[in-house]
């Protein structure tokens, strides 16, 4: 209290204390003989009046700002809260491969894509608060932004050890949810993970060109008929745009037949910068997505032999591991991949002799603009910044919905049968059917009775 | 982008996962320096990167506000090696609906033919081009000797095809916060120094920016030609175009940065941070036009 006390009459309002008004206060009490100040009344008009004319007043606050003041808040103070939390996030320890997205990020900056370092920063904090929430996480890694109409998404790829199982209908392909994202709009805010996708989404989405909206449920109102809402939708393209664009350095990974399984090749050496830049150096690490909406096809029972064979042979499933010179080339250009060499391009001979370089490649899909990948002779990495839509070289034809039905042929009318007399009644045909009859007319007659 | 603020207004460009590298920075900024040495222009912007296939282009525009009425002149310049600025041609408007077709990115070489009308060796046109080779209108010597000679057909280069995209680009997308500029009494526009940014609410408000380029709606026209125009702010037309839903306005965390971006030319990115006189627009894209986005909203 006292500390208070001291405080108030220290401070000072445009240089003036508290101590120099009272003075001014007893002056002019003192000296103005038209004013007797007697009551407490005059002496806050004379100290108002003095305030007024040395030109420091305040006005008064009114009962509702002196009520409110506890709730003036500072209005950054949720923006720092949730930064500093943010920031603190630490765990003992971590069981999973979480990418150094801080270092792979000034990798980006280099070839003029990627975030500030304090975006950055964020990113990784949050890379990490994933990977403490669930013990079942192998890998995690930033997969990039995804552009919308109202707010973007931030998107992250997780692998896990046990998927969850989630029903899902009997066409749909496991392995295709093998990767699980988490999307949030706000680094600040929490992370949604997103819903698997059917067999039967994977394929619609092929036919639909759409900008996000912002809003992860909203029903998606395009012909042909996408069944979900936008989130089906986001976790569809964000597939589709990891399966064709995640590369990995020719050598890295090795694919074995009988387990059909990736594993990391036994003895792993980075391939030179030389055959890094260009399209030998790199495979696609992700299987490919078939028309269908699977990785591996599937042969629906109900379809006949003839039909599921020709189906195959226009959807063939393509070896793993495949280079990305083999992909189908865009337009007039040799290939699907743009490569540029940024930064030092200076060779130099370490001291054993080997050669050295700093430069730094850049690899750009020319299908799917904004995703890109990006390497030096230690790391790389793979990331997507855009809208989630293909290049499509002639403009988006929509798909013509079925032509309209024929009406059927009108039936012939005839008059209603108006007999002037009864028809005769039948005979039955059978023992049978005139039991049935009897019966039928006893039941008639009882429940007429009733 | 003011070039004396590029590092700074950078971290805005960062919403769209683009920014310039250290390499880019140095050498722009020295290409920028010399621009404005050998040419003088009220204010010297950084327009934006366009990238292509081999190299990128970098273009400048050059404004002058005095002696203009009611609108500054735009000047373009462009570079594709980061040494020396070169002055962009002027459009050649035969072939606008043409270009507006063009899917392929750009190469990063000024003078590689898109479209080839003399008939001498060069690239091959495009494949979606209808007539590539269709003459232009022959003037016929021996019947009116009157008749003015026209000029002998050019190539449709590159450096075209990039001085059409970038002039559609500030036509239809650049962009103003209200109040950051005004008309003297002689109606050319200035800057207005009393702008202190627009507040926390209104930043985040569509309708509080403008286009910046001479106004086109009637009303508009209008209200720049009265003569008490100078007391309004907003005589620039509205972010309205169609399609509707083209613009799309975010924040970021703090709510005190927006970024307004285009989303038929997408890589166009307008921002403003709230409270403080920073604003501005770029472009860094691939400088191909999103005609789909009927289909896509």
């Amino acid at each position: 209290m006292d500390v208070q006390l001291q405080k108030i009459f220290d401070s000072n309002y445009k240089g003036k204390t508290l101590y120099n008004h009272f003075c001014e206060l007893y002056y002019q009490m003192q000296e103005n003989k038209y004013y007797k100040a007697q009551s407490l009344s005059d002496f806050e008009d004379l100290s108002n009046f003095i305030k007024e004319n040395r030109f420091y007043h305040l006005p008064l606050k009114t009962a509702d700002q002196v009520n409110n003041l506890q709730d003036q808040i500072f209005p950054w103070q949720e923006y720092c809260k949730q930064q500093m939390q943010l920031m603190q996030i630490k765990a003992k320890v971590i069981n999973a491969t979480v990418q150094n997205f801080l270092k792979l990020n000034a990798l980006l900056n280099n070839v003029g894509y990627g975030f500030t370092d304090e975006d950055a920063y964020l990113i990784q904090q949050s890379l990490k608060s994933i990977a403490i929430r669930d013990s079942n996480i192998i890998n995690i890694r930033f997969w990039g932004k995804l552009f919308a109409q109202n707010r973007d998404y931030y998107v992250i790829e997780v692998q896990l050890s046990k998927s969850y199982k989630e029903p899902q209908p009997i066409d749909c392909d496991e392995k295709l949810n093998e990767y699980v994202h988490y999307v949030t709009q706000d680094l600040l805010e929490d992370w949604a993970l997103l819903p698997q996708v059917t067999r039967k989404q994977m394929e619609a989405s092929r036919f639909i060109t759409y900008v996000f909206s912002g809003n992860l449920n909203k029903e998606i109102t395009q012909y042909p008929i996408f069944n979900g809402k936008e989130k089906h939708l986001l976790k569809a393209q964000i597939l589709r745009i990891t399966h064709a664009n995640l590369l990995a350095p020719r050598g890295l990974y090795r694919f074995d037949d009988e387990t059909k399984l990736i594993t990391f090749e036994d003895e792993f050496k980075m391939p030179e910068s030389a055959e890094l830049s260009t399209m030998d150096g790199w495979v696609h690490l992700p299987p490919n997505i078939l028309k269908q909406g699977r990785i591996t096809f599937y042969e629906d029972p109900s379809l006949k032999e003839e039909e599921l064979n020709q189906m195959k042979e226009a959807d063939p499933e393509l070896e793993r591991l495949k280079s990305i010179k083999d992909d189908k080339p865009f337009e007039q250009n040799e290939g699907n991949w743009n490569i540029k060499i940024f930064g030092e391009t200076q060779q130099y001979t370490n001291q054993e002799e080997q050669p050295l370089s700093y430069q730094i490649v850049q690899l750009r899909n020319y299908l799917w603009p904004g995703a890109i990948t990006v390497s030096n002779s230690n790391d790389f990495i793979s990331i997507y910044f855009g809208y989630g839509n293909k290049n499509q070289q002639n403009s988006f034809n929509p798909l013509a919905p079925n032509d309209i039905q024929e009406e059927p042929e009108d039936i012939d009318e005839i008059p209603e049968p108006n007999p002037r007399e009864q028809p005769d009644e039948l005979e039955p045909d059978s023992d049978d059917e005139r039991r049935r009859e009897q019966e039928r007319r006893e039941a008639e007659l009882q429940q007429q009775q009733e | 982008m003011e070039i004396y603020r590029i590092p700074e207004d950078l971290r805005f460009v960062n919403q769209i996962g683009q920014t310039l590298s250290a390499e880019e920075k140095i050498k722009l900024e020295i290409a920028l320096i010399k621009l404005s040495s050998t040419q003088t222009f009220d204010q010297l912007l950084f327009w934006g990167r366009i990238e292509g296939t081999v190299a990128n282009y970098y273009i400048a525009i050059g404004l002058n506000f005095k002696n203009n009425f009611e609108f500054p002149h735009k000047t373009f310049f462009y570079t594709a090696n980061l040494k020396e600025f070169q002055n962009l041609p002027p459009l050649n408007p035969e072939y606008k609906e043409q270009v507006e077709t063009f899917r392929q990115l750009f190469s990063g070489q000024p003078e590689k033919i898109l479209i080839n009308i003399t008939g001498e060796d060069g690239d091959q046109p495009p494949a979606d081009q209808p007539n590539p080779d269709e003459p232009q209108p022959v003037v016929k010597n021996d019947d009116d000797s009157d008749v003015e000679i026209k000029p002998p057909p050019k190539n449709f280069l590159e450096v075209d095809r990039l001085a059409y995209v970038v002039n559609a680009i500030e036509f239809e997308c650049a962009l103003l916060p209200v109040g950051a500029v005004r008309l003297t009494p002689t109606h050319e526009l200035r800057y207005n120094d009393s702008f202190e940014g627009l507040n926390l609410q209104e930043a985040s408000k569509i309708i509080n920016y403008q286009h910046f380029r001479a106004p086109q709606s009637p009303n508009k026209k209008e209200l720049i030609a009265q003569d008490d125009a100078l007391f309004h702010y907003d005589f620039f037309d509205q972010l309205d175009d169609h399609p509707v839903g083209q613009w799309s306005l975010q924040t970021d965390s703090s709510k005190y940065q927006v970024t307004i971006r285009n989303l038929q030319w997408p890589g166009f990115l307008g921002y403003h941070r709230a409270g403080t006189r920073i604003f501005g627009y770029a472009y860094f894209g691939d400088g191909i036009k999103n005609v789909d986005l009927a289909f896509q909203l």
